[in-house]
């Protein structure tokens, strides 16, 4: 951000969660005990950076007269007058031990952060929550080392290069790889806008593809549903009347329906694949508990989605048989899979299995036509992004 | 992180890959002519299950939430379809390699036995769930998930490392 490199490092972004204050409570003590080893040994480290801790409450005072753009410190000091010395001389030490952390390292880290994140906390306590991002960018008064007289003394005890650092006007915004410089007024009026349109970049997401698909999905599935219930009724109707009265005809049935037996079975699978898919689709898998008492309670979508799961099963079930039909051969032929007797014990359950799989088709499709908008699994896993950015649909349905 | 074009892309190979598997799947049966072409599209069925495997492991490897190194979340969440991708990966092979051992010879033969028919209701079954899986996760893989984690880095780790002001540019690349 343009800023001298020996500024204190700037202190951590608001963090929402709880566990960050019982932490920050007992660093804020030790400054101003001065018991603490901490605090002795900052002490201690800036008497040997050559000042002492008494001299540094007088140029800071000063230093407040003559500069009178530091409203945050002027705040400060008037509503805690008895503390004054003890503030400013700790607000010298971080910004000498910050200068010390050039030379020797990190040496004096932990403290020192305990004393510079004092201050701020302070400060942002009395804001609400709303203003703090804007408040980031805008000017740290105690990264700005306004003392020239102290740095200069420093620079000529260390020969780290320090600048004196100062508001600048400008915020440096990295867009496309690149740092644009932008006014820092108006990118704190904007900071949320910004941040929106950021995010809506492109304007084609991947998050908008996989609706796109999620919905296609769901158009293919409809029109399986369709298609296999009535499949299945034109099946099983196909049957009954090849078998004739009461099964009395089944080799007219084995003989017109075993070119047609195989074909079928691939694609009654077929249509029963898509539409499992496509029924589990609609129910949440995430709440498992709400599927199951959705169960429980008859709710049509999710009763369709078992249906269509024993469907497949069942019809899995009879692979078998149906290679045996497409494979028929009279009994009279030598070799033949059908001996004289057997057709009907083999037939019988198949027959059923088939009237049962065509019912339960037929079922689940009337289920899911009486709601055929409802996607449980789609608002879970999209609702989620819409709930977080309310704005940002609007703002793509206003621009469109 | 994955483009919008670069998914489409990847969605629609995955789709492919799985509509492909759907179909040998369905009408393989129909196909047994000569045992070759069974042969054949088995073989590439079990080639398009693996490559939609290592697909979807390119597209973990793709997410912000693998390269924070939080691998453990995402397999996690994604648990289920690797597991069962990786079974029906097996069934597959072990159903393919038991129907061509014995159809190899004569393939209009009768070749149903018991444990066959098992071993087949199962896999078509499994077939089910990976595919739903699969549908499951890859749509999921957008996005929100990416928000979800980035949103648990930032609360759970102080940040120490990371100046306030990578957060309010595009760098985090969100």
């Amino acid at each position: 951000m343009g800023k001298n490199p020996v500024r204190p490092p700037r202190a951590l972004p608001p963090v929402p969660s709880q566990d960050d204050i019982p932490l920050s409570r007992p660093k804020k003590k030790k400054p101003r005990t001065k018991n603490t080893p901490a605090s002795a040994s900052l002490e201690g480290l800036a008497q040997t950076a050559g000042r002492r801790p008494s001299e540094g409450s007088e140029p800071s005072t000063k230093e407040l007269k003559e500069h009178p753009e530091a409203p945050v410190q002027r705040r400060q000091k008037k509503t805690r007058l008895p503390l004054e010395l003890e503030i400013s001389s700790t607000q010298n030490k971080a910004s000498s031990s910050s200068l010390l952390r050039n030379e020797n390292g990190i040496d004096a880290e932990p403290a020192e952060e305990a004393v510079i994140q004092k201050p701020r906390r302070k400060t942002k306590k009395t804001q609400p929550a709303e203003l703090q991002y804007a408040n980031e960018l805008g000017v740290e008064d105690e990264d700005i080392i306004t003392d020239e007289q102290t740095t200069l003394e420093q620079q000529s005890v260390f020969t780290a290069p320090t600048g004196i650092s100062q508001p600048v006007g400008k915020v440096f915004v990295e867009k496309s790889r690149r740092f644009q410089a932008a006014d820092r007024s108006e990118l704190i009026k904007t900071t949320e806008n910004i941040d929106v349109s950021m995010d809506m970049k492109p304007s084609w997401t991947t998050r908008d593809v996989a609706l796109t698909v999620h919905r296609a999905f769901r158009m293919i599935g409809l029109f399986s549903h369709g298609f296999l219930a009535g499949c299945a009724v034109w099946n099983i109707v196909v049957i009954y009347v090849l078998a004739g009265d009461q099964l009395s005809n089944l080799s007219n049935l084995l003989q017109q329906y075993k070119t047609l037996a195989y074909p079928f079975q691939s694609l009654l699978y077929l249509l029963l694949a898509l539409s499992t898919i496509s029924a589990f689709d609609r129910i949440d898998f995430a709440k498992m508990s709400v599927a199951i008492r959705n169960f429980l309670a008859l709710d049509p979508t999710t009763l369709a989605s078992f249906l269509y799961f024993t469907a497949l099963i069942l019809s899995l079930s009879q692979q078998m048989t149906s290679d045996r039909i497409h494979l028929y051969t009279p009994s009279s032929v030598n070799g033949s899979l059908w001996e004289a007797g057997i057709e009907e014990q083999i037939l019988q359950p198949w027959i059923v299995v088939n009237l049962v799989v065509a019912l339960l088709v037929g079922l689940s499709w009337l289920f899911l036509s009486y709601r055929p908008g409802m996607d449980l699994s789609e608002e879970l896993m999209f609702s989620s992004e819409v709930e977080e950015y309310p704005d940002k649909d609007k703002e793509i349905k206003a621009s469109s | 992180m994955l483009q919008t074009s670069n998914y489409s892309l990847v969605l629609s190979l995955q789709f492919l890959l799985l509509s492909y598997d759907l179909f040998v799947n369905s009408f393989s049966e129909l196909l047994r002519k000569a045992p070759v072409i069974q042969l054949v599209l088995f073989i590439i069925q079990d080639i398009a299950v693996l490559f939609n495997i290592i697909i979807i492991f390119l597209m973990f490897f793709n997410t912000f939430v693998f390269q924070a190194g939080l691998v453990n979340l995402l397999f996690h969440k994604f648990k289920g379809t690797i597991i069962l991708t990786a079974v029906y990966f097996a069934l597959s092979i072990s159903l393919h390699v038991w129907v061509m051992n014995l159809r190899w010879k004569n393939s209009n033969s009768f070749i149903w036995t018991d444990g066959l028919q098992t071993l087949f209701v199962f896999q078509r079954l499994e077939s089910r769930k990976t595919k739903l899986c699969f549908r499951q996760a890859l749509q999921t893989e957008s996005r929100q998930l990416q928000k979800k984690v980035t949103a648990t880095i930032y609360r759970h780790k102080p940040l120490t490392y990371l100046p306030t002001d990578v957060w309010t540019s595009e760098s985090c690349g969100l």
